[in-house]
């Protein structure tokens, strides 16, 4: 079973956007040192937002942080994704290492 | 290095200077009948020599020069007069530590401000334990946003994952990587990160579920 993101979008303009969240996009805790997992998008998701519309998205994550507590709770979205590439939970956790 | 502080250690060091200069001979007096009580040669008498004619006039001393006599005070040849006061009745030792404490203050300013440009690594061996870390953390990584109103940033999850990098790499020290060490790579221009940081898209809510 996957963890998931859910995330509220609203288009602010009057023009379509058309976008993707991308595979690994990281999602963080709001501050540091929380003890609970920072998580990363586990396949594409392309968006299409309609001028001035709101949507909810569902992403299925994997945990970036293994040592850390599950996911929970509120998240901020990130200007990082993950560099390499994975196929799993068990793939991200060997990447995420020294 | 910020001026203040500089300025501080400054004044604290001419303390010890000028102390020494006045009293070298009172020491090295000292020095010798220590040696003589404890049958041991006057090797240190020289090496007290040579630290004071080596001492940097206040004026011309680097920062790290000052740094360097006070550890000599604290623990080193200087260390013969570790309590003796100066004209305000503080002693010798208390002044090199509060050098000490200023210069490493005055440091940890000067990595913050380089990580805020380019050099973007730091090694700190002072950090004593992982609330510490958060709070150093929280500065030296402070170039990466961290916006809780619009719901976006990246400063957390690269604190928190190059902590978890140094807990599985065994060592004592606290080492700040960059993102790119880290296997994260920033997102390109017109990313979703894009369009909220300049308003064209704004995020409500994000929350993990199961």
């Amino acid at each position: 079973m996957f963890w998931t993101i859910e995330i509220k979008l609203k288009n602010e303009d009057n023009e379509q956007h058309r976008l993707t969240i991308p595979k690994g996009h990281v999602f963080e805790k709001k501050s540091i040192g929380t003890g609970i997992q920072n998580v990363a998008a586990a396949h594409d998701y392309p968006v299409v937002l309609p001028p001035r519309s709101e949507i909810a998205m569902v992403i299925e994550v994997f945990c970036i942080n293994q040592h850390l507590s599950p996911p929970s709770g509120s998240y901020n979205l990130t200007c990082f994704k993950i560099s390499k590439s994975f196929a799993n939970q068990q793939d991200l956790w060997s990447i995420m290492q020294p | 290095m910020n001026d203040i502080l500089s300025a501080q250690i400054r004044q604290y060091y001419k303390a010890i200077f000028y102390w020494h200069k006045e009293n070298g001979d009172v020491t090295i007096e000292r020095i010798i009948k220590a040696n003589q009580t404890w049958g041991r040669n006057n090797d240190n008498v020289n090496e007290y020599k040579s630290a004071l004619e080596e001492m940097p006039h206040p004026e011309k001393a680097t920062l790290y020069e000052m740094y360097f006599v006070a550890e000599k005070v604290r623990s080193g040849i200087l260390e013969w007069n570790y309590t003796e006061k100066n004209h305000e009745d503080i002693s010798l030792g208390d002044i090199a530590n509060k050098i000490i404490e200023l210069y490493k203050e005055a440091k940890n300013v000067k990595d913050a401000k380089e990580s805020e440009n380019t050099i973007f690594i730091v090694i700190d061996h002072d950090i004593q334990n992982d609330n510490e870390y958060f709070r150093k953390a929280d500065v030296v990584y402070k170039n990466i946003l961290l916006n809780n109103e619009k719901n976006i940033g990246g400063r957390v999850a690269v604190a928190d994952t190059n902590l978890e990098f140094e807990r599985l790499s065994g060592k004592e020290s606290y080492k700040f990587r960059r993102p790119e060490y880290l296997n994260f790579e920033e997102l390109p221009q017109g990313s979703i990160y894009d369009l909220v940081l300049n308003g064209h898209i704004t995020v409500h809510e994000v929350n993990a579920k199961k």
